[in-house]
């Protein structure tokens, strides 16, 4: 397992590498111009020439590569063209909120995907399987802004739920242990932080899941009718276990199996589309932060977006991958 | 060749058999086809101009005269989505070709002769999967500058790994049969190997991906567009109009609602397409519905008995 663990850090190391190459490729291929984004069309070209000495991008590629990972190294990823500050003290401000937010909508697929996708195979053919598998074609196909809209403009304006934004009020901001509000309010035993970030939550996390929550659905759908019909189902069924045992304690397992694989792959689209779930629900978070910057050509702060979750995204695909050959004693930790 | 041209063309049609037997299928066919029609006949459908604006009439529900509504500038938004469609299908069409085309390519040369080279060349195409597509779509494409061209660069060069790993897999096996051995014996080179017995043999698992890919795709592109980096205003693209009357949503609800509905449907249409079709390769899914084939079979044999 030691082995394992190091070989895999070293490949995580390498795909590190790549995704530093490739969003220096990203960066250096420039046509659209940040001075001129900042300045307006109307700007002239002592201006422009001044802003491309201050940031630095009138420098050869090669000395750029270098200075790229020399900054990199020290965790400096450039400051914001935008608001004059550090790309990562904007990063490691608003990351926990988009983290949450990544986190409950994952829970929320799993949580109600996991059942309906175990109650829709048992049922399989009959009206309820017919139905589930409706709801989870539409959850697949739904554009995930279009229902966001849809749910702003049910519960926030015709049924006037709460405001936009994380949590109604500064004053009922919990205290700031891990940034995650659901945690933190929990921590502190501020019960009514919880319940108005929970309210805060629910509505964006939603509109985020629904898409997973179709895969999930599906998938545990489609492995649970390939396990149902597993000799060792049948022989604990002859050896006279209840249905609900025999769910529980053999089925469930082998059907996770495949859906934790794509656990990983499925965080990576909800961080991912937080970006156009923050936009709508005013989420203070890294896609808000990646919106704005995108609209001002902010080029560091998008990078900077790019690369964290980038980061992030690697780290969790290997924490899942640790998760799954921990749980498949079959899929040892000997090959990578 | 005939032969073979022959062959493909009958499993063409056996295939478009399934999808249409079973009534989902139906419904994804149809819902595509009136894409492809609107998208075709789009002037012609449409009551007005997509982009004359009419501020007499500007932000009026839906009626009788504007089946849609109207947006901020008093343009029709039933004309606006029908023009739509012209971007979004051209956005799939576009992306998925582009990427099955150069993932084709990297699998292909990865794939065969294989050996460490076409690993190699897999592991350098990993890299990419590293990144959250979207995520990189919007890297790409934010540097590249908003733009409908640009966008379609950005989301090609984040599809094409997908199919280069399932051509570099199909060919790993591919290469095993007998008559690429017999290929090699006879010292033809590469290329041709590749183009003549390799790709051919994976064009069926690359199809079934690339159809079931190409609602994704349009989805892909909507949310590009949403976030001001695919078409840009006044371009008449769903994402974009839905991008414009987040705005307006509590005052004007028909101005998002439409556009984003055409996206679901026509998303839809495509998924229910691939689900019938990925439902008709499964062996082991046991169809309900009996083809065609079976059921001429069964009123063929009901005749030649008569005639006995």
């Amino acid at each position: 397992m030691k082995y394992w663990i190091l070989k895999r850090l070293l490949l995580l190391l390498i795909v590190l590498w790549g995704i530093t190459t490739i969003v220096f490729i990203i960066n250096s291929v420039v046509p659209r111009d940040p001075a001129i984004a900042m300045y307006g069309s109307f700007a002239d070209e002592e201006d422009i020439e001044r802003f491309n000495e201050r940031w630095g991008l009138d420098k050869p590629v090669w000395r750029r590569y270098y200075e790229f990972y020399y900054y990199i190294l020290q965790g400096d990823l450039g400051t914001s063209v935008r608001t004059e500050r550090p790309v990562i003290v904007e990063i490691k401000n608003t990351f926990p909120a988009t983290f949450e937010l990544a986190t409950v909508s994952i829970m929320i697929s799993f949580i109600i995907g996991v059942p309906l996708g175990i109650f829709s195979a048992l049922k399989r053919n009959k009206i309820p399987d017919h139905v589930t598998r409706f709801l989870s074609l539409i959850g697949v196909s739904t554009p995930n802004f279009w229902l966001g809209l849809l749910i702003l403009l049910v519960f926030y304006f015709y049924l006037g739920g709460v405001g936009p934004g994380r949590i109604s009020s500064a004053e009922l901001e919990p205290i700031k242990i891990t940034g995650l509000y659901l945690l933190d309010s929990i921590l502190s035993l501020n019960w009514r932080s919880f319940i108005d970030s929970l309210q805060h939550i629910i509505y964006p996390a939603v509109a985020l899941g629904f898409f997973g929550l179709g895969i999930v659905t599906r998938m545990i759908r489609s492995s649970m009718l390939d396990v149902i019909r597993k000799d060792y189902i049948k022989a604990a069924r002859a050896r006279g276990l209840s249905l609900v045992g025999v769910i529980w304690r053999h089925a469930i397992k082998n059907a996770l199996n495949p859906v934790i694989t794509s656990l990983g792959v499925l965080y990576g689209a909800y961080l991912s589309g937080a970006i156009i779930i923050e936009i709508i629900f005013a989420w203070p978070g890294l896609g808000s932060f990646a919106y704005n910057s995108i609209i001002k050509a902010d080029s560091p702060g998008i990078l900077g977006y790019v690369f964290v979750i980038a980061i992030f995204y690697s780290f969790v695909n290997l924490i899942v991958d640790a998760i799954y050959r921990l749980l498949d004693p079959r899929i040892g930790f000997v090959e990578v | 060749m005939n032969k073979n041209l022959q062959f493909r063309i009958n499993e063409l049609k056996r295939t478009l058999n399934v999808i249409i037997t079973t009534p989902l299928g139906i419904i994804g066919l149809l819902i595509v086809f009136i894409l492809i029609i609107s998208t075709i006949i789009a002037p012609l459908i449409a009551p007005y101009s997509p982009f004359e604006a009419d501020f007499e009439n500007s932000l009026e529900s839906p009626n009788l005269n504007h089946l849609f509504g109207t947006d901020t500038l008093g343009r029709d938004i039933f004309s606006r989505v029908i023009y739509g469609s012209r971007y979004s299908l051209s956005a799939g069409l576009i992306v998925v070709s582009v990427a099955v085309i150069i993932g084709s390519i990297v699998g292909l040369v990865a794939g065969y002769p294989g050996g460490r080279k076409g690993a190699w060349l897999m592991r350098i195409t990993d890299m990419f999967l590293a990144f959250p597509t979207f995520v990189l779509a919007i890297g790409l494409a934010a540097n590249l500058g908003p733009s409908f061209v640009n966008s379609m660069i950005a989301i090609s060069i984040v599809y094409w790994p997908k199919y280069a790993r399932l051509v570099y897999g199909q060919a790993l096996s591919i290469k095993e049969n007998q008559y690429v051995k017999y290929a090699q014996v006879l010292r033809e080179n590469n290329t041709r190997i590749r183009l003549r017995h390799i790709f051919p043999n994976s064009l069926a698992a690359l199809l079934v991906q690339a159809t079931l890919d190409f609602g994704d795709a349009i989805l892909f592109f909507a949310a590009l567009s949403f976030v001001g980096l695919g078409a840009q205003p006044p371009a008449p693209d769903w994402g974009a109009m839905v991008s414009t009357a987040r705005n307006y949503i509590n005052i004007a609800w028909w101005m998002a609602f439409f556009p984003g509905l055409a996206i679901f449907f026509v998303v839809l249409g495509f998924n229910l397409i691939g689900d019938s079709l990925r439902d008709a390769l499964d062996p082991s899914l046991r169809r309900l519905k009996i083809s065609k084939l079976t059921w001429l079979g069964k009123l063929g044999d009901h005749l030649l008995v008569k005639e006995k």
